[in-house]
């Protein structure tokens, strides 16, 4: 089965702004695809809007995962089916540890697949949850930290890739997540993701107004979003092109 | 409602009077054998019972009927010795099973006090801290076979006449627990009571009295449950802790009352010289609570620690706080208190931190946070700071609010629920509280709290 | 209350006023009015001061206090109307013996209101500070958002600074935060700018007035604010 994302001329709105003004974007598992565009154009609101963010409005158009509507689904049934987006600023939550927090969000996925193998045995998270912390490079202790609560920006970024890597989407929107990493962080990050998908081949959706991560995650898609609305699609080359004219060629 | 409701039947209520008069206290009195000197403390509460007032602050009592309480009742089964559990009866063996004591005895505690409506019925004290010298009493029993220690420290840190529910509980108290460590005496694990109200109208007014010598250590554990009645319940109870010079001493407990007892108790802690004194509550259950553990720090470098977590549901007032008297130099006291309101609940914390002119050097943070989870509670927070030294700092930061949207959000993107995220951040609200909780009161927190999460987001 | 003053200010007007007698008041600001109140009393007042606000839809207050000498001053503010915003901004500075009471009041009735209330303080000597600021947010007010921050700092041994903050709250959408801390001048800051040449009592005074005077700018009327901070100096060098 094609897993896709089909998003067909999407509007939608805050209480009192419009902010999409007809998105058009299809995205199968195994793509890589960019969005890129100044800030204020609506990139990170359409990310949140996929999720199904309660602060936004969808006035038209279709948003579909695996043929299914979900602008009928609750986010964390949006999750659960298989997407996943990881934040630009994660949400630090007080006094919840991370490995617990992820055993249950993997059970809640398990028990949406109706899986019979639900709830997990200790042992076997312990496993899984170490295994994968290894391949990222993570010490153990990082899981008995409160979820991004004292986290630099690249622990913050760093925690969600964990997530993700454990939660295993069949595509992820990562949006921004070059956001304030050092030279040597993104690169560390940027593996990360590549191996990460290397093990699931799941679709990635890079949100980014730098074309700086595209170099270590090259996309087959790029898309310039500008004033709500994707005024270009092309491919790698589009990026390049940014680099060295900038946003203001496509306004 | 995970919330022990079930209930033994009991026959004492045609025989024990309501209401309260001088016969009845000096009827407690002999019928436990008393020395003279509690006899006398008692009618001396009595009198200031009778001449003090309802407190013209906090939620209203005016709905207590003291006329009607049942002031004294002994359980007609009188247990001869009560060292064994096999000796304990029958009936009441069952309830201790449903409250998980024979567990807990299997485990790592180092002995049991159990209180059935107002007579001990079950204690024992495990062999090795006995040999140390650890005194680990029902109240009664103590006053009998400690005269001149329990003589010492009665009703000393809180005087009779402190306030309306001191003078109560001096006048009827019965039952308890006395705990006495020797100096240089270290217990290891947590030593606990249970006790528990039965009968309608019953009136809880057991004593703790704890003394912890110089450098020792220990940590009690009091828990208690209620079954639910329609009328009202009583709890006037006393809890006064000596910590002597470098002794450490942690005092926790988990008030779990059902929805119609008033809760009252007075709870108090005199610290010495560089010792160090922690209290860790959680007030969940009864209709109206109100408690205000105090620590009187009256040595140098004394430290008090109070934890707390309230939480009112549905017709539920939880008026608690703390105190702390820094009257010595170089004191400090750290406070943190969490409270969640639902359903039309109400929290109120209630605090005051005083140091005196005298105290130099006192360091003391505040820091309370309440969460409403909707639109129907309240929460108050009422904290006040009276400070006569010039070289104290004293902070306090309060916070209150809902459980944030966009928090709720970000976890859903995780694939959880909207009630399994709202649950999830309400426990880590109140983390800090219930990782220094025993291990069964946290698990019940967590339980507790999961269950009333149920729509309760939106 | 002979000399309860009432004062009107009208729809989307903009005024400034200078209470220096500190008379009683009574002052309603209307509809998308904006109000800029300096409460600044030159000498100890004899009695009890009231200043009541009452504020609607879209009101704006903004109210300045520097309290120099003795007084016993209550302030009750009422953000009746949705989306008023009520900001209290004030100082207080005991030297001798003064006895400096606040109450303050403020009960946000409206939606969408906000209060923002920062008071600093100092306390030399025999003086007390009595400051009670208490906050009740009604179940129909959604999306209050409510702030009260009090810093005390005591310098003598028989001074005194009691604080009393307090929220009383009815509905679940809000945000609400207090802060207090009463503390001392810090030896590190102290020895801080005596390192860099200053005497001890130099250093005291830089600190109190930088302290004393971070509010100072709050005041929107170029004359009073100097007016105010040459009290404060005055103030300040006569115990330093």
């Amino acid at each position: 089965m094609n897993i896709e994302l089909n998003i067909k001329n999407l509007q939608a709105r805050t209480k009192t702004t419009e902010i999409l003004h007809g998105i058009n974007l299809t995205v199968k598992k195994g793509e890589v695809h960019a969005i890129m565009g100044p800030n204020g154009s609506g990139k990170s609101t359409l990310a949140q809007i996929i999720l199904g963010h309660p602060k936004f409005e969808v006035t038209r158009g279709v948003l579909e995962f695996k043929k299914k509507n979900l602008l009928l689904l609750s986010p964390d049934q949006r999750a659960n089916l298989g997407l996943f987006l990881a934040w630009q600023n994660p949400k630090t939550i007080s006094g919840v540890k991370i490995a617990p927090f992820l055993k249950q969000a993997l059970e809640a996925k398990r028990r949406s697949q109706k899986s019979k193998k639900a709830p997990l045995k200790v042992r076997e998270y312990q496993k899984l949850l170490l295994q994968t912390m290894e391949n990222l490079k993570m010490k153990p202790e990082f899981a008995e930290r409160y979820l991004n609560e004292g986290f630099s920006g690249g622990e913050k970024k760093k925690s969600e890739i964990l997530q993700m890597s454990l939660l295993k989407p069949d595509i992820a929107i990562l949006d921004e997540i070059d956001s304030g990493l050092d030279v040597d962080a993104l690169k560390e990050v940027c593996q990360s993701i590549s191996l990460a998908k290397s093990e699931n081949n799941f679709g990635l959706v890079l949100i980014t107004h730098y074309p700086r991560i595209l170099q270590y995650l090259k996309p087959g898609y790029v898309h310039i979003l500008l004033n709500g609305k994707i005024v270009k699609s092309g491919n790698w080359k589009l990026a390049q092109k940014i680099e060295q004219q900038g946003y203001a060629a496509f306004r | 409602m995970p919330r022990l409701d079930k209930h033994n039947k009991a026959d004492y209520i045609k025989k024990a009077p309501r209401g309260l008069s001088e016969n009845l206290v000096r009827k407690i009195s002999q019928e436990k054998k008393e020395p003279a000197w509690i006899l006398k403390l008692r009618l001396a509460g009595l009198r200031s019972f009778y001449a003090t007032p309802l407190p013209g602050w906090g939620p209203d009592l005016s709905a207590l009927k003291f006329e009607e309480i049942i002031y004294y009742a002994a359980p007609d089964e009188i247990v001869e010795d009560n060292r064994s559990w096999k000796n304990v009866p029958k009936d009441i063996k069952k309830t201790f099973e449903a409250l998980g004591i024979p567990e807990a005895e299997k485990k790592v505690l180092a002995g049991v006090g159990a209180q059935y409506e107002s007579e001990t019925v079950y204690h024992r004290l495990k062999n090795k801290w006995e040999k140390l010298g650890v005194i680990f009493e029902d109240m009664d029993t103590a006053v009998q076979k400690h005269k001149k220690l329990v003589q010492k420290y009665f009703m000393k840190c809180v005087a009779p006449n402190d306030h309306k529910f001191s003078a109560l509980h001096a006048a009827v108290w019965s039952g308890g627990t006395f705990l006495y460590v020797p100096a240089g005496v270290k217990v290891q694990e947590p030593l606990q009571a249970y006790f528990r109200m039965n009968a309608k109208n019953m009136g809880q007014f057991e004593h703790t009295l704890i003394i912890i010598e110089e450098n020792a250590q220990a940590h009690y554990i009091e828990g208690c449950s209620a079954p639910k009645y329609g009328t009202h319940s009583l709890h006037a109870g006393c809890v006064e802790i000596f910590v002597k010079p470098r002794a450490r001493f942690r005092y926790s407990s988990v008030e779990n009352w059902s929805a119609d007892t008033y809760n009252l108790n007075t709870k108090r802690a005199l610290v010495e010289k560089d010792a160090r004194m922690e209290w860790v509550g959680g007030n969940m259950g009864s209709g109206v609570t109100m408690l205000y553990p105090s620590s009187i720090l009256r040595g140098q470098n004394a430290h008090a620690e109070h934890l707390g977590l309230a939480y009112a549901g549905r017709g539920q007032i939880q008026d608690t706080g703390a105190k702390v008297f820094h009257a010595a130099d170089n004191t400090t006291a750290n406070i943190v208190m969490k409270s969640i309101s639902k359903d039309g609940g109400d929290t109120v914390y209630r605090g005051l931190i005083e140091v005196a002119s005298r105290a130099k050097n006192v360091v003391t943070n505040v820091k309370c946070d309440a969460l409403i989870l909707d639109k129907h509670s309240h929460s108050h927070t009422i904290p006040k700071m009276r400070v006569a030294n010039p070289t104290a700092e004293v902070i306090h930061e309060a916070s209150v609010g809902k459980v944030d949207e966009e928090n709720v959000f970000y976890l859903q993107t995780r694939g959880l629920s909207a009630e399994e995220a709202a649950s999830l951040i309400v426990n880590g609200f109140i983390e800090p509280i219930v990782k220094e909780l025993p291990l069964e009161y946290a698990v019940e927190m967590n339980r507790l709290i999961e269950i009333n999460m149920e729509n309760s987001v939106g | 209350m002979a000399n309860m003053k009432k004062i009107i200010i009208k729809k989307n007007t903009k005024r400034t006023l200078v209470n220096k007698n500190l008379l009683d008041a009574e002052i309603v600001v209307e509809k998308g009015a904006n109000l800029h109140l300096i409460n600044l009393p030159t000498k100890k007042t004899g009695r009890p001061v009231k200043i009541n606000f009452h504020i609607q839809a879209g009101g704006v207050v903004r109210q300045f206090s520097a309290l120099l000498h003795s007084i016993d001053l209550s302030v009750q503010v009422e953000l009746l109307g949705d989306c008023s915003v009520f900001g209290h901004f004030m100082i207080y500075f005991g030297a001798h013996k003064e006895k400096i009471i606040f109450k303050s009041h403020t009960k946000h009735q409206g939606a969408q209101t906000m209060s923002r209330q920062f008071i600093c303080g100092l306390a030399g000597q025999k003086s007390i500070a009595d400051i009670s600021a208490k906050i009740d947010i009604s179940a129909q007010a959604d999306k209050t958002d409510a702030l009260l921050a009090h810093e005390g700092l005591l310098l003598g041994k028989q001074a005194r600074i009691n604080s009393l903050p307090g929220f009383s709250i009815h509905t679940n959408e809000v945000r609400a935060v207090h802060n207090s801390a009463i503390h001392y001048l810090k030896p590190q800051d102290l020895f801080y700018l005596q390192s860099r040449g200053l005497s001890l009592p130099q250093a005291q005074k830089l600190i109190i007035s930088g302290f004393l005077k971070k509010l100072v700018s709050y005041i929107q009327e170029e004359p009073t604010r100097q007016e105010t901070i040459n009290l404060i100096d005055h103030k300040l060098n006569k115990i330093l």
